[in-house]
């Protein structure tokens, strides 16, 4: 038979041929499969704005978090009290000197990491006795709202620097002597001094250390709130992925399940560059772009029977010596040849993760955790296979067999340890978890499905602005 | 209910035109799903994953061309989509090969189409591919190379051994007919 004539016959007797199909269930099935196709869709169109409103909703929560921090830390500050009341200061001071209550107009200027330094440089021109101090009324120092208690007025002495304690103090140059023991002022007054009740007792006590000493960050009067900034930071994750197969209907899927039971993976890369804001308090909001790719390998025993018929030796008769008739006939002949076949297959994805974290601080270190959804906005992949000869065939890169994996949200957790190595600059060591959306490898709506979780160690470098 | 009906009514989205669609073409597809699948459960998932997609596509269609071939094409394109998406990708090393008899014009009136269905669906997966796209459909080779993802000698060498397997299975199959009288 010639080959036209075999496609011909062929052609003839099957093109057309129909199968009995079960419509019924054929059509529920139909059917079923439809309905979810809308829904599906219809989340896939506003899952995105969706997750923009939690995003903005996250952003300001942590903008008036870091406000209303700010706020509460500002009122327990020494240095915001003192900053914030340097008119008032500035006039009970002129007050004291002149024994009136006229008000200086005179801007005060007072560095506050220095206003220590000033203060005990400016008081040998304090134009003020330690006798009148004493006698300055509780309300200067009342008025002043703080948390911080006022000193009472007999106490005023003992709180200024020992150096000027009973001692009379130089008067100014400005300052003169008027009738009635009364001074007053000839010139606007170039006192830089605060009002000894607002300053904590134990800096200015007798056994005050050094200033050098009261530099040190510990000492409540310089502790400054730390500052929210913005970061980036670059990441390179090595996992150990671990896969799930999900089914829901066995029976269906029993076959594919078993195909992609063949597959171990192998390791994961993770590549994430983040950008994000760190309130002063140590709450984080990043985001960015990160790549992820999984190797695995798929390797697979193949039996393949081939049966033959050829023409053999099926009897032999012995008719007598010398004498005998071999009859030939038909002979099946199987062969089996057993060959390992292994698929080398990658599949990268590109991801969004959207993380909430907390950092804690302790000298040099930063101890952080953060966690949160990752959107996964693009999967490829590809596959080269080993055939059982050993040869490799490789395939295009859109014909791999990740083509239809499904997009989805995941989420990423990691717990960190950054070293300050420069004053903007950490570098940090982590464990990072990271379970990837449920992907398909089969048509949309198919029960068999996968998903990736990825354990992996996180080494990583953040630079602050 | 007419083809013109059916189609109109499928894309205004009509469910009684939906399920007229698949109870008048299902049978025709469905022998179309099993010449390309192995079994028959994977026959039956291309059969419902086409169904799917000709009632989403059908806007697609244009009505200038035959609509039973237009659908043809929806489950082949599915079908090759699903075998070429499974993880085990048969390597079927032929042990050896012998040269295959004549196969008399009678065998294949003497067997029945079910004979030669199944004879086509022992053929290894990349064979049947071929074999079934160039033979049945009447592809040329530049098509299926492009449909499949190999080059145009590949599928030519393919086809080529898949009709000779066949050949042998029919071969063979005809050889135990003649037995069995």
């Amino acid at each position: 038979m010639q080959n036209k004539e075999l496609e011909q016959g062929l052609r003839d007797r099957i093109y057309d041929y129909e199968m009995p199909v079960d419509t019924d269930q054929l059509w529920l099935d139909v059917q079923a499969d439809l309905q979810p196709e809308k829904k599906r869709r219809s989340l896939t169109w506003w899952w995105l704005p969706g997750l923009l409103l939690v995003g903005s909703l996250g952003w300001l929560a942590f903008g008036l978090l870091e406000k209303d921090t700010a706020r509460t830390q500002d009122a327990n500050n020494v240095d915001g009290q003192l900053a914030d009341t340097q008119p008032a200061k500035a006039a009970s001071v002129e007050d004291v000197a002149t024994g009136e209550a006229s008000m200086a107009t005179a801007p005060v200027n007072i560095d506050e990491s220095n206003f220590l330094k000033n203060y005990i440089e400016n008081s040998a021109n304090l134009p003020i006795s330690p006798k009148k101090a004493a006698t300055t009324p509780p309300s200067i120092a009342s008025a002043t709202p703080s948390p911080v208690p006022a000193a009472p007025p007999n106490e005023a002495a003992k709180i200024l620097p020992l150096s000027r304690q009973g001692e009379e103090m130089p008067r100014s140059s400005s300052t003169k002597e008027v009738a009635g023991g009364k001074r007053q002022n000839q010139a606007a007054p170039r006192i830089t001094a605060l009002p000894v009740a607002l300053l904590p007792e134990r800096s200015y006590g007798p056994e005050s250390p050094p200033f050098s000493e009261l530099k040190d960050p510990a000492c409540p009067v310089f502790t400054k709130r730390r500052k929210a900034q913005w970061s980036i930071g670059a990441a390179g994750i090595n996992s150990k992925p671990h896969r799930e197969i999900t089914a829901l209907n066995v029976d269906q899927s029993g076959q594919s399940i078993r195909n992609l039971r063949v597959e171990t993976p192998l390791n994961a890369v993770t590549g994430q560059i983040l950008a994000g804001y760190e309130t002063g308090s140590g709450f984080s909001l990043r985001s960015g772009v990160g790549y992820t790719r999984i190797n695995s390998v798929a390797e697979v025993t193949l039996d393949t029977t081939v049966t033959t018929i050829g023409t053999g030796i099926t009897e032999v008769i012995i008719n007598g010596p010398g004498d005998t008739t071999f009859i030939t006939g038909v002979v099946e002949r199987r062969i089996t040849t057993t060959g390992t076949s292994r698929y080398y297959n990658r599949l990268s994805t590109i991801d969004v993760p959207i993380l909430l974290g907390k950092t804690f601080r302790a000298g040099k270190w930063r101890f952080g955790v953060e966690a949160g959804p990752v959107l996964n906005i693009l999967t490829s992949g590809s596959a080269r296979y080993q055939l059982a000869d050993g040869s490799f065939s490789t395939r295009a890169d859109n014909e791999n067999l990740f083509r239809n994996r499904l997009s989805g949200l995941g989420w990423q957790g990691s717990l960190s340890a950054n070293f300050q190595l420069l004053p903007k600059l950490d570098v940090g060591l982590g464990f990072n978890a990271y379970r990837q959306p449920k992907g398909g490898f089969e048509v949309a709506g198919s029960p068999t499905s996968t998903r990736y979780t990825l354990y992996g160690v996180r080494l990583g470098i953040k630079r602050y602005f | 209910m007419t083809v013109s009906t059916i189609i109109e009514g499928c894309r205004r989205g009509r469910a009684d035109c939906q399920r007229e669609l698949v109870v008048r073409y299902s049978p025709q597809l469905m022998a179309v799903a099993r010449r390309y699948a192995p079994n028959n459960a994977t026959a039956k998932d291309v059969l419902q994953d086409s169904l799917v997609r000709i009632l989403q596509k059908i806007d697609q269609y244009a009505g200038t061309g035959s609509f039973e071939g237009w659908m043809r094409r929806v489950v082949i394109s599915v079908a090759l989509k699903q075998l070429d998406r499974k993880w085990v990708r048969r390597e079927v090393s032929v042990g050896e090969q012998r040269d295959h008899q004549s196969v008399a014009p009678v065998a294949l009136d003497q067997l029945a189409t079910e004979d030669i269905m199944r004879c086509i669906s022992g053929l290894p997966d990349g064979y049947r591919q071929v074999f079934n796209l160039y033979a049945i459909e009447g592809y040329n080779h530049r098509e299926i190379a492009q449909m499949i993802g190999v080059s145009e000698s590949t599928s030519r060498s393919q086809y080529n051994r898949a009709r000779k397997s066949l050949q042998t299975i029919l071969t063979d199959l005809k050889i135990a007919l003649k037995h069995a009288e």
